[in-house]
């Protein structure tokens, strides 16, 4: 008889132990460029706004950036994707682990069948550091059209590898649109005020 | 009588270039760190205390860069400061200041915070960078003063990381204004040092026998000025991202935080 309710306690112990742990989503996002602490350390307190965030680790030689989330509210992709742009870093690469195991990506590659025929283009664009670099290149190649792009932070040019058909002024609002100023487009005053402090390139 | 006049002139001008003493630092030797990001660096008792960003931990530090003690548990230390016979720690993620002076931890009273950069300590009064809220919070001994917002102009800030309480005067690294601001212990502007240098990110600021010393993080460099505002040396050997320095028994001790090491200067 002892022998039943000592078995009945101990179950009803890790039955309570198993329903007072909470749930939680993995949360894991490579940012490129995280070079600056102070902008670093600023990514992973805003994120600590979120309330309930827990466990949140950031590396700054990878960029890599984790933490965990309760699953009953859960954040989508495009969410947390979003989080870091509006934080003023670029996302290279974001993963959501659920607690059921299903797997969530970004980016999502798409295959490309059309051949095009690609040239090399130049053009000037205003930036400071390695986080401007990160953001400037990702803004680029967010159009299918370009192949490569790579900035130089001294020269202050992008080399783009892009479609021959392309309009580049194209390419120049979507670097404008996320701070940068170049040779085709102004940034608007109130984008450029949301970069993090290392990438103010304005005098 | 003209020859007489003209060895006096000469002989004026050799003794005012004697007397007048030209300091040059010189490199000295690079100490690799052990797995520590430094950020902040600070002197008691002689030894050199370190504030280790990716660690989340001071360490105090032997000549050759040994950890000889860690203190652990804060939230992204920054520049640190000497306190009474302890030390300051402004908590970047935790929004406090927390003084460890005989193994005890307490929060220093202050305005509130978001992200403190920087502090700093003179006879009683003491100052703190607030990065977010780019204002200076002073402590005069009796009362806090609070000046700056953010800005481009003087008394205006971008994202301010450090400063030094020298004497008379308060000066600030204006980290993304690229430059040095200077204030009196009322909050009053009286200068800005430094903005035509091609500073990239001026986040730390040392002062010492008329000299100001400025870390250029982005461009690896350290820029000796005197007060007037001239420039005198520009350090770059053994450099990568400088984030602070400090001078003891007439060497100059700079961190580098990618490259985790000290560079050691003499005069």
């Amino acid at each position: 008889m002892k022998k039943i309710i000592s078995i009945i306690i101990v179950g009803l112990i890790g039955i309570s132990t198993l329903l007072g742990q909470k749930k939680v989503d993995q949360y894991q996002i490579q940012v490129d460029g995280l070079g600056c602490p102070f902008c670093a350390y600023g990514l992973e307190k805003k994120f600590k706004e979120f309330k309930g965030i827990k466990n949140v680790v950031i590396e700054i030689e990878t960029g890599d950036f984790s933490f965990q989330y309760p699953s009953e509210n859960p954040l989508s992709i495009a969410q947390v994707v979003e989080q870091v742009k509006k934080a003023g870093y670029t996302p290279k690469k974001a993963t959501i682990i659920r607690v059921d195991g299903e797997k969530e990506v970004f980016p999502n590659e798409t295959f490309m069948s059309k051949e095009i025929a690609i040239h090399q283009a130049e053009m000037s664009v205003s930036g400071n550091c390695d986080m401007c670099k990160a953001r400037i290149e990702a803004a680029a190649l967010s159009n299918k059209a370009v192949q490569s792009a790579q900035w130089d932070k001294v020269s202050k040019k992008l080399l783009l590898n892009v479609d021959k058909s392309m309009d580049i002024k194209v390419i120049g609002k979507l670097i404008a649109d996320e701070g940068h100023d170049n040779e085709y487009v102004t940034s608007k005053t109130a984008t450029y005020d949301q970069l993090p402090p290392c990438c103010l390139y304005r005098k | 009588m003209k020859n007489v006049w003209y060895i006096i002139l000469v002989g004026l001008s050799l003794f005012q270039s004697c007397t007048k003493k030209e300091i040059n630092w010189k490199f000295d030797s690079e100490i690799k760190l052990d797995n520590i990001k430094p950020i902040g660096i600070a002197i008691v008792n002689d030894t050199l205390w370190v504030s280790d960003g990716e660690g989340n931990r001071i360490v105090q530090l032997n000549k050759e860069g040994k950890i000889l003690k860690e203190e652990k548990g804060f939230d992204r230390p920054m520049h640190i400061a000497n306190f009474k016979k302890g030390l300051a720690i402004p908590e970047y993620g935790k929004d406090v200041i927390t003084i460890l002076e005989h193994g005890i931890s307490k929060a220093l009273p202050s305005p509130k915070l978001d992200a403190p950069a920087g502090i700093d300590f003179n006879n009683g009064s003491y100052a703190i960078a607030d990065f977010y809220h780019h204002k200076i919070h002073f402590y005069n001994g009796k009362e806090w003063r609070s000046f700056g917002e953010k800005g481009k102009g003087n008394s205006q800030f971008l994202y301010p990381t450090d400063l030094h309480i020298a004497d008379e005067f308060l000066y600030v690294a204006d980290a993304y204004n690229h430059r040095i601001q200077v204030f009196d212990k009322e909050g009053a502007f009286i200068k800005i040092m430094a903005e035509d240098l091609g500073i990239n990110a001026a986040t730390g600021v040392f002062y010492q026998e008329q000299q100001v010393f400025i870390t250029d993080f982005e461009n690896h460099r350290v820029l000796v000025l005197e007060n007037s505002g001239e420039l005198k040396q520009i350090l770059t050997q053994s450099l990568a991202n400088p984030t602070d320095m400090i001078v003891l028994k007439e060497k100059l001790y700079v961190l580098n935080f990618k490259s985790g090491t000290i560079s050691i200067f003499r005069k």
